[in-house]
């Protein structure tokens, strides 16, 4: 990732469908040679936003730049850019062959040259021998290659994927996301990804635009976004997070029903304030008592083979969730003391 | 059990009976041998038929019916596939409305039709026209066209054509390379359905035609009424034929069974 | 049930408004109310009267038609 010129800039975009608003009030400046994450629950813009930026919707107000040219009004043919669907959309009367030269028979790419440059785009996305047969013959995994391989043999400006591997299982998604990035970076071309996934998001990307109610609550690196999340909602969304209220007792110490915490937010509380912490799974841990403990009874135990989820209830009924390596040492019923790092809270409003 | 079964069965071969028999009887009546349609016949002959293929006004008549029934096709299908495009993809304003109308002919009853468009060509003065007829035929064939092409719009994923706009597809490329192709099963269904319907057509031709102009049908029924020899049977018996292959070959090569929706998805809704 | 309903209607409607079959085997003697709008209009050159038919034959139509959208409008029950 370059701190490089900005390739894709949105200024102040808005769209809305009908009563709905999907994208209310939008600035991003997307960095060249970057793969950015556009990440959010359903609803919440991500697609319309990859849309406005295709070409394929219109914005109601707003800016749309590329290279610095406006291009709000210029309709998706004109932009020069590649888009993988979620639906990868290969032409099912077409071969793989042709369908992968379609961008390139577009802009008048001789036979020859074409057929040598879907060669070299098959074997980049490691798809060989397939040329000739037709989108229906070939395996999801297969056929998303193809779509990359379509949007990526024509150059693009830009690199657009919606959601490309929502449709594959749990394991050719994970292969696919480790090559997908490789031949990212291989080829460099600036990269806008949408997903809800949060571990495609924080794996995959140079930065990471958390989206909600069509607008972006907070852009930055995977771990800027982890952990210093800006909102609860981006603390809650991407990773896991336990709520607590506590009550401050002096600038750097809480109360949590009767324990005695210390925190290191950032600021000094005042005593008598009531403050919400967010702490996530992995820094809580379990032990005997000692400082910044809090006495809990285990609610339940799940264990999903690499880590364990431990579920605590403290004393009013507050739930807690403890995340341990391998299989945990305690069993449901139990009591034990949650020890609570200072320095792995969040505060949230 | 055993007598309900059998009462099914002999229900049904009734029912069958009942639909195809007259269709058989006037296959059968036209090979009798003399001038009178009579069952069972007398014995076999191919002179009504000989009668019906040189008979000079049914010969005009099948040049006339070829003219119509093409060029009322070839006006009928960009109409009824730019209508499928726009009501199946877009909220057109009183969707329903235009729905309605484009399917209309279906409903209306033919001599309603046929008196009101012989009575506005009159008033136009075209009626000696042979456009009249062709007009009126692509109106009538419009909502077996427009019903077709919507079934294959409905399964076109938008997302092809984005995608072969995003490749840099202007607007009619993208409708030549991408949508057209896609759209041809309903649009051959759309033609078979088009032709079958305009080659039969009666009731509004009859109104609509002169002696010049009148097609096949019309100029059978004209026939029928003064004279009553078998080449009517003869004439119908080449009808059934050519009809019975237009079907068999369509539903060998376009699955037309899915399009009437007996198979595969369910649709309502009368497909006359 | 609604299966039925519909396809009762459709066949009345389209039956209501036949032609050729009762023109051809009616021996002129059994009409129906095509059949008269032809005579009237081919026969007789009387436009307004067959009109008149056509229009009733059309009303009948459009209202089965028209009663078959409502009654096979679901209702929520």
């Amino acid at each position: 990732m370059s701190a490089g010129k900005t390739v894709v800039a949105l200024e102040g975009v808005r769209k809305a469908y009908g009563a709905t608003v999907a994208m209310d009030g939008v600035d991003l400046a997307i960095d060249e040679g970057e793969l950015l994450t556009l990440l959010g629950p359903s609803g919440c813009g991500k697609t319309t936003t990859l849309n406005v930026i295709a070409g394929f919707a219109v914005p109601d107000a707003g800016h749309v730049r590329i290279d610095g040219a406006e291009v709000t009004d210029r309709p998706a043919w004109q932009r020069g850019l590649g888009v993988v669907f979620q639906s990868y959309a290969l032409f099912p009367h077409m071969s793989v062959a042709d369908n992968v030269a379609f961008g390139l028979r577009e802009r008048g790419v001789g036979r020859a040259e074409a057929g040598d440059r879907v060669r070299e785009a098959l074997a980049l996305v490691r798809l060989q021998g397939v040329a000739d047969r037709r989108p229906g013959q070939l395996s999801g995994g297969q056929q998303q290659r193809v779509a990359l391989a379509r949007a990526l043999v024509i150059r693009p400006r830009v690199l657009l994927l919606d959601e490309p591997l929502a449709a594959l299982d749990r394991r050719l998604r994970e292969e696919m996301r480790a090559e997908l990035r490789e031949i990212q970076r291989a080829v460099g071309t600036t990269t806008v990804f949408v997903t809800h996934d949060q571990h495609e998001a924080l794996g995959l990307s140079d930065r990471v635009a958390v989206m909600r109610h069509g607008r972006i609550e907070q852009l930055g690196t995977p771990e800027d976004v982890y952990e210093r999340p800006a909102t609860a909602f981006v603390a809650d969304f991407v990773g896991a997070s336990s709520a607590l209220t506590a009550r401050a007792t002096s600038g750097d110490l809480v109360e949590i029903w009767g324990a005695r915490i210390a925190v290191r937010l950032g600021r000094t509380l005042h005593p008598g304030e009531t403050v919400r912490l967010l702490i996530r799974p992995e820094r809580v841990a379990l032990g005997s008592a000692g400082p910044n403990t809090i006495p809990a009874r285990v609610s339940g135990v799940m264990y999903l083979g690499d880590h364990s989820e431990v579920r605590l209830e403290l004393v009013d009924g507050t739930r807690l969730v403890a995340s341990v390596r391998g299989r945990a040492a305690v069993s449901a019923g139990e009591r034990v003391f949650a020890h609570l790092p200072e320095d792995a809270f969040l505060e949230t409003r | 059990m055993a007598a309900a079964r059998a009462t099914g069965v002999a229900v049904v071969v009734l029912l069958l009976a009942f639909l195809t028999l007259p269709s058989l009887v006037v296959i059968v009546v036209s090979f009798n041998p003399t001038a009178i349609m009579a069952f069972p016949p007398h014995g076999l002959s191919l002179r009504w038929y000989e009668n019906a293929l040189t008979y000079p006004q049914f010969q005009r008549a099948a040049v006339n019916s070829l003219i119509v029934t093409a060029a009322a096709t070839l006006l009928a299908l960009p109409i009824g596939t730019a209508a499928a495009l726009a009501l199946v993809r877009h909220r057109v304003a009183a969707r329903a409305v235009w729905a309605a109308a484009l399917l209309s002919p279906v409903v209306v009853p033919g001599v309603a039709a046929g008196l009101g468009f012989l009575i506005l060509a009159a008033g136009l003065g075209l009626l000696a026209s042979r456009w009249v007829l062709i007009a009126v035929h692509a109106i009538l064939v419009l909502p077996f066209v427009l019903r077709s092409v919507s079934v294959s719009v409905a399964n076109l994923d938008p997302a092809l054509e984005r995608a072969a706009a995003s490749l840099g597809a202007r607007p009619s490329r993208v409708f030549r390379r991408v949508t057209l192709p896609l759209l041809r099963p309903g649009l051959a269904a759309a033609v078979l359905f088009a032709v079958i319907v305009s080659a039969n057509e009666f009731v509004v031709s009859l109104f609509v035609s002169t002696r010049v102009t009148e097609i096949l049908p019309v100029a059978m029924f004209t026939y029928v009424v003064n004279y009553s020899d078998p080449t009517m049977a003869a004439l119908s018996t080449l009808f059934i034929a050519a009809t019975f292959v237009a079907v068999v070959a369509a539903e060998r090569w376009l699955g037309l069974s899915r399009v009437f929706g007996l198979e595969g998805e369910a649709r309502g809704g009368p497909s006359r | 049930m609604p299966g039925v309903v519909s396809g009762s209607l459709i066949v009345f409607a389209w039956t209501f408004s036949a032609f050729a079959t009762p023109e051809l085997l009616g021996g002129g003697r059994v009409k129906m109310i095509a059949n008269v709008v032809k005579d009237l209009a081919l026969d007789s050159f009387n436009w307004p009267g067959s009109a008149a038919f056509a229009i009733v034959a059309l009303a009948v139509t459009l209202a089965l038609v028209a009663g078959l959208g409502r009654l096979l409008t679901p209702r929520a029950s």
